[in-house]
């Protein structure tokens, strides 16, 4: 595979680089906007003509916003399956967009701070990432986007029912804001089931990182609003940050029952972890994902001196299968990823 | 503590799958975890989705703008085209209502017209409310009532409950 994704895979997106609000539990919070056509059927009801014609000028148009000019032009369609599921490992892309690739396009600024997706569920959607915890700066972001592509086409939009989606999920103000979080804290104490609950009353849906979302590992949580019309940006964002900002007090506090527990397990888990991902020769994708995050504990818990905030949350991507075939330019069976992926784990973590 | 699986090795790994509302928790060894992070995955429907496929009853009805019938809204979870807002209106009002807590639009307009925020929204009602009394105009009245009370009724999700 040649062009711009290959770049697009070693690069490393800036809202990961830990530098944000709450970097501790919070890697990056992501508003997306859900946006239409007038005139043409969503995705999903269009015919084959219609696709190419909204693909092609879409994603001319975006090409030419300041926010994602210079950056990455992906044509779904003419990638192979690997090279998409890069886009999904580096959470940019969903399954809408990978299932059918005809005509269908990413287009991502230099840093992957700002991505738009044509022609997945719904004709365009903006997402913007901000590092940490920072609903307001996304929101921001993802809605100046909007505003740089106005005049680009005429939106589907009804004065009652707003901006008009192919999902009646989406429908209103379009905006899903979501941030990933790392809970172990919760999820050892045993409190992650009643978080999640409370979470769910007051509608926010909750996905794990991996699996299509479905499978929860590494105590990394997906949480994000799941309603979309009745408020505007700003209560949507006011809400998310009050909510998911009580998830984060809350993980803190378990995490620090848990060290006035049992201090020596803990700094024993963190360094274990560390001492596997510093000196494994064969690294599977769970352990991974386990050693990882009892790293994390222990960094923010201050019991050992790993790697900053960036290289833990880079190596989340970065060890993940497709990641590393692009890596390594062939297919590689089990015990060669495996492998891979301990090589590139103990090039940030042995200390030279 | 034993693998919830197999029974037999030491659990290591702490196992969350959702799919939808459903959650299963479980501690299991690294063979059970890798066997199970082999089985392929079905994605999760989320909770308006579901709503979608109760909420239509047996009325033949097909959107003008994109031929999508009501058989169709229930298979694929989505509607068709713009269009369709207004052919399934009455099927999806309920849904919004129920899913969302309301049913009209606050936020964002396009062109850079002025944003509708609520309390912007609630002024502009109670203002059409009290013309449309003074006017004797009730059929009006009674539909700005109504979405006056959408809009002010419903408590905000969470507040006071906690996370």
């Amino acid at each position: 595979m040649s062009g711009p994704l290959d770049g697009l895979a070693g690069r490393d997106a800036a809202w990961l680089d830990g530098a944000g609000p709450e970097a501790d539990v919070v890697l990056a919070t992501r508003a997306r906007l859900a946006r239409n056509l007038a005139g043409f059927p969503f995705p999903h009801r269009a015919p084959e003509a219609a696709l190419a014609t909204i693909g092609i000028d879409l994603a001319r148009r975006l090409r030419a916003l300041p926010a994602l000019a210079g950056g990455f032009h992906v044509d779904l369609g003419a990638c192979e399956p690997r090279s998409r599921q890069v886009l999904r490992e580096k959470m940019l892309a969903g399954d809408d967009l990978l299932a059918a690739p005809e005509h269908r396009f990413a287009v991502a600024s230099d840093d992957l701070s700002a991505v738009a997706l044509v022609n997945g569920e719904d004709h365009l959607r903006l997402c913007a990432w901000a590092p940490g915890f920072d609903p307001a700066a996304a929101v921001g972001a993802a809605l100046r986007l909007d505003d740089d592509m106005a005049g680009g086409y005429e939106p589907a939009f009804s004065q009652e029912q707003g901006y008009l989606t192919a999902s009646p999920g989406n429908v209103g103000t379009g905006l899903r804001l979501s941030a990933v979080l790392h809970l172990p804290g919760l999820v050892m104490a045993d409190e992650i089931d009643k978080v999640l609950n409370a979470l769910r009353q007051l509608e926010f849906g909750v996905r794990g990182l991996a699996g299509e979302g479905r499978t929860v590992r590494g105590a990394m949580f997906r949480i994000g609003n799941l309603t979309t019309l009745g408020r505007d940006e700003q209560e949507i964002a006011a809400d998310f940050a009050l909510h998911v900002g009580k998830v984060i007090l809350h993980e803190r506090a378990a995490r620090e029952v848990l060290l006035a527990r049992d201090r020596r397990g803990l700094e024993d888990l963190a360094c274990r972890g560390c001492a596997a991902l510093a000196h494994a020769r064969l690294m599977t994708t769970q352990e991974t994902w386990d050693c990882l995050s009892h790293a994390r504990l222990g960094r923010g818990l201050d019991l050992l001196p790993t790697p900053d905030w960036a290289v833990l949350n880079r190596l989340l991507v970065r060890h993940q299968g497709a990641h590393l075939e692009l890596a390594a330019g062939r297919r590689l069976d089990g015990r060669e990823r495996s492998a891979a992926r301990s090589d590139l784990l103990r090039a940030y973590f042995a200390s030279p | 503590m034993k693998c919830h699986r197999c029974g037999l090795r030491e659990a290591s790994v702490h196992w969350l799958e959702m799919n939808g509302e459903q959650r299963r928790s479980m501690w299991l060894c690294a063979d059970c975890a890798a066997t199970r992070e082999q089985t392929p995955a079905t994605p999760a429907a989320e909770p308006l989705v579901s709503f979608l496929g109760q909420g239509l009853g047996g009325a033949k009805a097909e959107c003008p703008g994109c031929g999508t019938t009501l058989e169709d809204l229930r298979r694929d979870n989505r509607l068709g085209c713009a269009q369709c807002y207004t052919t399934f209106r009455s099927t999806l009002l309920p849904l919004l209502a129920r899913f969302h807590r309301h049913i009209s639009h606050v936020g964002k307009v396009p062109g850079g017209g002025q944003p509708t925020t609520r309390l912007a929204e609630i002024t502009r009602l109670r203002l059409g409310l009290t013309k449309a009394v003074a006017a004797e105009d009730f059929e009006r009245a009674a539909s700005l009532r109504d979405r006056l009370r959408e809009l002010e009724g419903p408590a905000r999700p969470g507040e006071g409950g906690q996370a």
